[in-house]
Parts: structure tokens; sequence; C-alpha cells
């Protein structure tokens, strides 16, 4: 899948987007279970 | 080249002049034993690795998506890609539609992979029979193992699920029917390599090229035309009819650099130790057989491209060569006499080409001898706790999820990809990302 690159470079390879990502929805989702592994978020009601 | 002038083992006793039926019974037996082995191997291997969660999104879940579309008599859909994102506007591979009855019965990313592991499994059974036709049965499994085993075959299994198991198992049957000069048989099979990716209508040409070379000029040349056709309409209209931006996406990865023509093939030296170790498992003889014309189209493309991870041994995009490899040097090792009825040379050929397999194992990342590693059959706590946020998600919903977890989930949800979703006005109820191992390749893990 020609994607490939762009997905290890942009998803697994950088955390800053996922930061930045993170800091986009902070107001629209909230987090429903953190363990040590994952995290899961929902979208808020509104 | 008629098949007369090759030395042909009929037997694997020099003093026998027929074989028993027993006998018989055992050549029929051993292609279909090696291709059996095969795909118990890589079915428990590539599903360990998906119980661990050593697979992902991309590639696996933008697959399942696509097949899971076919099955419920849609379009490839994938929103891992992209909301409403049709394949088609990405590759060209209608061939996954042959996968969609199984999935409708077995839904689950595991069918991919499974299927998978039968294509390539049965791509061994040709290279097999081939070998004991020239070199008799010892040296046929010896060389259906080792063509089994071989690195390229290997990463394939080793990174989730690609469309090009389909045209392993098509060009293996299509080698193997032309050495024995069943030259229909061989185009039938070579065929449908239009439908498994846009790059293979090339290979179809070059195997319609190799049909011309052996006399059979009006099918190899209707192979040509037809390769040429339906390649240039599939990159030409139907991919950019699909795609976003009318275009044809991968056209840059070909388009000019700063490199002159001959340091852009040759360099970096990753493109010669590819090209080394495609040569290397099957005994390095492959280039003296016209057979191994069809690989040229695949290396050229690969090693002009200006991407990097197709010029290595990563990934599996040297899957297609294997079988090439092997039926090409087969047949050059029968010209050159290996397989003379000397039953030690032919121990002594499926030897070396075996034990060159499994050292070509260690020269990938992802390989297979993690296999016989006890620790790779233990779920880890941190990996039961990954799966059990997921079972708390609710079928049905829609998930933004990062590469490592959506190919958990493209079976019961609708999954697009985080970190890119949430946004531009698509906003999945749910979003979920590991904590672990977020930075390694799905390719270089287990």
């Amino acid at each position: 899948m020609g994607g490939l690159q762009h997905a290890f470079d942009k998803s697994i390879a950088d955390d800053a987007w996922i930061n930045s990502k993170l800091a986009d929805i902070a107001g629209r989702y909230q987090v429903v279970t953190r363990n040590p592994s994952a995290v899961l978020m929902r979208r808020s009601q509104s | 080249m008629s098949l007369v002038s090759y030395t042909s083992a009929s037997t694997d006793s020099p003093h026998s002049s027929a074989e028993s039926s027993a006998r018989r019974r055992l050549r029929s037996f051993v292609p279909y034993l090696v291709a059996s082995v095969f795909l118990i191997i890589y079915s428990a291997w590539s599903i360990n690795k998906h119980e661990r969660l050593l697979t992902a999104g991309y590639d696996l879940g933008i697959f399942e998506q696509a097949v899971r579309g076919y099955a419920h008599l849609g379009a490839p859909i994938s929103a891992i890609k992209g909301p409403g994102f049709n394949l088609f506007g990405d590759h060209f591979h209608p061939i996954l539609i042959l996968v969609a009855p199984f999935y409708r019965i077995f839904p689950s990313p595991i069918t991919l992979l499974v299927a998978q592991a039968t294509l390539i499994a049965a791509s061994a059974i040709p290279v097999t029979k081939i070998a004991i036709k020239f070199g008799g049965i010892v040296a046929g499994l010896g060389v259906g193992l080792a063509y089994g085993l071989s690195w390229a075959l290997q990463s394939a299994i080793a990174f989730d699920f690609h469309e090009v198991a389909f045209a392993v198992t098509m060009v293996s049957f299509s080698l193997a029917a032309i050495i024995e000069e069943r030259w229909r048989r061989a185009a039938i099979w070579a065929i449908p390599l239009v439908f498994v990716k846009e790059d293979l209508p090339v290979t179809l040409a070059a195997i319609g090229l190799v049909i011309v070379l052996r006399g059979q000029r009006r099918l190899g040349a209707a192979l040509i035309g037809f390769a040429a056709v339906s390649g240039t309409a599939i990159v030409g209209l139907v991919v950019p009819a699909f795609n976003p931006y009318h275009a044809y996406p991968y056209s840059l990865n070909q388009s000019p650099s700063d490199q002159g023509p001959i340091a852009r093939f040759f360099t970096p030296a990753t493109k010669w130790t590819t090209f080394a170790w495609i040569l290397i498992p099957s005994g390095l003889l492959a280039p003296f057989s016209s057979i191994f014309l069809v690989a040229v189209p695949t290396l050229l493309w690969r090693f002009w491209s200006t991407n990097p991870p197709y010029w290595g041994m990563s990934y599996q995009y040297s899957a297609i060569l294997m079988p090439i490899a092997f039926i090409a040097s087969l047949e050059s090792m029968s010209r050159l006499r290996f397989f003379q009825r000397d039953v030690r040379r032919r121990w002594g050929v499926s030897l070396i080409m075996l034990a060159t397999a499994v050292i070509g194992t260690y020269q990938i990342p992802g390989k297979l001898h993690g296999f016989t590693d006890g620790k790779n059959w233990h779920i880890s706590r941190e990996v039961a706790a990954e799966k059990a946020i997921l079972r708390s998600i609710p079928d049905g919903s829609t998930v933004a999820a990062d590469n490592r977890l959506a190919a958990q989930l493209t079976s019961r949800c609708t999954v697009y990809f985080f970190p890119g979703y949430p946004g531009d006005g698509t906003d999945p109820e749910w979003v979920v990302y590991s904590t672990l191992s977020t930075r390694a390749s799905p390719t270089t893990r287990g």
C-alpha cells in the first residue's frame, strides 16, 4: 500500500502530531479509560 | 527450447528404468506436502502476530475495509485512508473480490491473513513440481522448502496482508507452465495479473515476451498487447477517475531526480544488497534463464523509484520475485546439468539452497525464526490491557484508532486513522490509541 510511508512518518514516528491532535480535541473528547498500555476517549455529548 | 534438451531426473535412482506407482504418487504428493507445511506455518505466524497486536491499520486494516466493502456488495471504501475513500483511487486491485465470500462467512482480519498464507503456500506447488521434474524427489523437497523459507516470502507474511499474494501464485503457476511448454495454461495464469495491482501489467508483458522468445509469437504478442492496453487504461484512466486529485498518486515516485539514470538505478548500496539476496536463495543462476526477464519490470520500477522502502528487503515488495528467481534458476541448473543423475549432487544442490534460505531469514526484520521463540507465543500483560480497552468499544461504533490498534477494530467498527482524525468535520464517537511501541514499525517487530 503506497500510503505506507506517509503513515509511518506521520503516525508512528511523530509524537508531536499526536500531542497536537490531543490538544485540538481536548474540549470535544474526554478520557473514559486510561491504563498503562492505551487510552480510550469518547466524544462529549453536546 | 524444447524440454527434451533439459536434464530431467525422472527417478531418484540411476538404475531404475520405470517408476513404481508408489514413487509416482510420492512425486505427486510432495509439492502438496510442502505447500501444506507452509500454509500451517504462515497462517500460525501471521495470526500470532495479529493476536499480539503486531499487525497494523496500514495495511491490514485498509485491506480489510476494502474486502468488507466487497463482502457487502459495496465499493472498496477505506475510512482509514480517509472518509469515503475508494481504494481504486490509490491502487487497482479488484482481485480482492475473491476474498469477499470467505470474509462474509468469517468476518475477521484473520480471514485475509489465512487467504494470504494459502496463496503464498500454494505458489510452492509449481516450484516444487519443477524441481522434482528436473532433480527428483529429494531435490524437489529441498528446493520446495528453500522456496517456502525464502526471505521475501517471509517478509510478505511478516507484514500484514497484501494483494501481491495473488500475483505470487499466478506467476509461479504461469512460469511453471512455460517450463512445461503448456502455453495456453501459462497465459491463463498470467492474464489476471492485471487485476492484482497496477504495476503488474508490465510483468504480464514480460511473461508475453518470454513466450515470444520461446517461439509462441502470436500468443506472446497478444499478451504484450493486452498488458499495454490494460496497464495504460488502469494508470491513465481508472485510478485517476477514483482519486480525489484525479491523478495516479504514485507518479511522483517515478519523476526525475537530481541523480543521473545510472546512479539512480544502482545507488545506494541497499539496491545491490536486495538484488544479491534475490539471486542467492535460488542458487544465483536465475539470470541465465530468459524466465528471469519477468523480474525485470519489478526491479526497474522499484530501483528507479525515489521512495526508499521500495529499495530494500522489508515489506512485501520482493515476494513476487521469489517464484521467478527459483523457477529461472531451476531451468538454468537443468541446462547446466546440475541435476545429472548423481544423487549426491542433487542432495548438495537442495541442501545449499535450503541453507541459504535459512541464512537469508536473518537478513530481514520481522523474520519467521521468531516462530521458534517461546516468548512470542505469549500475550503480554501490556497487550492484554490494550485488548481490554478495545473490548469496551461497542460493535458498530465509529472510532479513530492509531496504526497499532486499527486492524483490531475494522471487522466490527468504522475505523478512521488517528491522529488524522478526529478533524475535518469527521468526529468519530471514540478515539483509542496505544501508549506502547508507537514508534516501532510492524515490520520490525516480532
